[in-house]
């Protein structure tokens, strides 16, 4: 199966990629790391848990994204993951 | 954003000329190119060849509007509908950081070139494939191979060096551009080692590339290019094989045959030193055997002729249905691979 990507690089967006793993990983690049990675990853794991979602890597490339767009993106990916998954 | 696909021959020659501007040259191997339009003129540009995305340009009156970034996602997508989540940039050591902003990490860097990777960590791999084989902390030696097809010439080498090295590895080339698929020349080599209880066979990854696919588009002449090609080749070995994997030695078989061969090694020799160690390529009659020597002859003289040359797993696959289809389709073609 291909990967899910959704989103972009540009500013202020943040590109989510989403593919099949053994166990839930999570790899955040972010241009704001120091400062946010800890709520990015939280934002990522609640919205992987709502969705009951384990058994996946989400790469998230994020180039400054407000919490909402991170949020937005992730949803979407999943829905679309969840499509072709099915 | 609205993107145009160039497929026409026309269209070709109108991003060429574009290219040209910025001293680019339009590769062979491209296998997609897309551009952005301002109405009717062309303003920027992207290439792919398989994973490496190539050939990038923007006008300079339009730069500043981060279209890199719009190009590269566009191109992100593309790739990752074809499968390919792990891609490649080279690009001028002065530019590199335009795509570490956008996320990409830089491999290895030589005075003109430098490496980039997104979707996926050298380090993380190399490590996920020392657990896959169970690979040890042991010091190691280390032969990468093509195989393209497996030779008893490859055998002596492997043979040799498993008689001196407690540890070896044998890393055969994954990437596809040999006549012989990788999974092919993976089993053949990985069977013709069972005897070999201190050797290892593992695949390349997508780290150590041939020549084919290293760009060639912003350096001037070919002898420069061959040493950039080995220079990076070399430095990802260097700095990450060797580390992560304990890789203390290197071998290499000898190259009477292949002047250009002949030049990465003296270029791995330059940078690995002591660690460096050239083995004499067995010989048949005198006439030292390579798989280049084994493909003529399957074109010309067909599979009986090769027996000699080649392992008995070789020649075995050979024989097979997958083999017939092989030795057909290199009959067919003239290509040196």
């Amino acid at each position: 199966m291909n990967n899910i990507v959704v989103g972009s690089l540009e500013s202020s967006d943040c590109l989510m990629t989403l593919s099949p793993h053994e166990s839930r990983k999570i790899t955040i690049e972010s241009i704001v790391y120091d400062a946010y990675y800890e709520a990015i990853h939280q934002a990522i794991t609640t919205l992987l848990d709502e969705h009951n979602l384990h058994q996946v890597h989400v790469l998230c490339q994020d180039k400054g994204a407000l919490e909402y767009t991170i949020k937005a993106r992730l949803k979407t990916a999943i829905l679309r993951y969840k499509e072709v998954r099915s | 954003m609205l993107f145009h696909d160039i497929v026409l021959d026309e269209e070709k020659q109108q991003v060429k000329a574009f290219l040209n501007k910025f001293k680019l040259h339009y590769e062979e191997d491209i296998d997609q190119t897309i551009v952005i339009k301002d109405n009717q003129t062309l303003i920027a540009t992207a290439s792919t060849s398989h994973n490496i995305i190539k050939c990038i340009a923007i006008e300079p009156q339009y730069q500043g509007q981060n279209l890199l970034a719009t190009l590269m996602t566009e191109m992100i997508k593309r790739l990752a509908k074809r499968g390919i989540n792990h891609y490649f940039v080279y690009t001028k050591d002065d530019q590199a950081h335009l795509f570490k902003a956008l996320g990409l990490k830089k491999i290895v860097q030589t005075i003109d070139v430098a490496l980039l990777e997104g979707g996926d960590n050298i380090e993380e791999k190399l490590h996920q494939l020392k657990t896959d084989y169970h690979l040890s902390n042991k010091p190691k030696a280390a032969i990468v191979v093509n195989a393209n097809p497996m030779t008893k010439g490859h055998y002596h080498l492997i043979e040799t060096v498993a008689s001196k090295h407690a540890d070896v590895l044998v890393f055969v080339v994954s990437e596809e551009r040999s006549v012989f698929p990788f999974e092919s020349r993976f089993k053949i080599v990985k069977n013709a080692c069972q005897s070999l209880t201190n050797v290892t066979v593992l695949p390349t990854l997508d780290y150590l590339v041939s020549y084919a696919t290293f760009p060639k588009y912003f350096m001037k002449n070919e002898t420069k290019i061959r040493e950039e090609h080995a220079l990076i080749d070399v430095l990802v070995f260097k700095e990450y094989y060797m580390k992560i994997l304990n890789i203390q030695d290197r071998y290499v078989g000898e190259e009477p045959l292949s002047p250009m061969t002949e030049m990465y090694n003296q270029t791995m020799k330059k940078y690995l030193n002591h660690r460096f160690h050239i083995i004499p390529r067995k010989t048949l009659d005198n006439i030292p055997i390579s798989a280049s020597t084994v493909r003529k002859l399957l074109k010309k003289n067909g599979l009986e002729a090769v027996k000699p040359y080649v392992t008995e797993t070789t020649y075995q696959w050979l024989k097979t249905e997958e083999g017939t289809k092989t030795i057909a389709r290199i009959k067919d073609h003239d290509q040196r691979h």
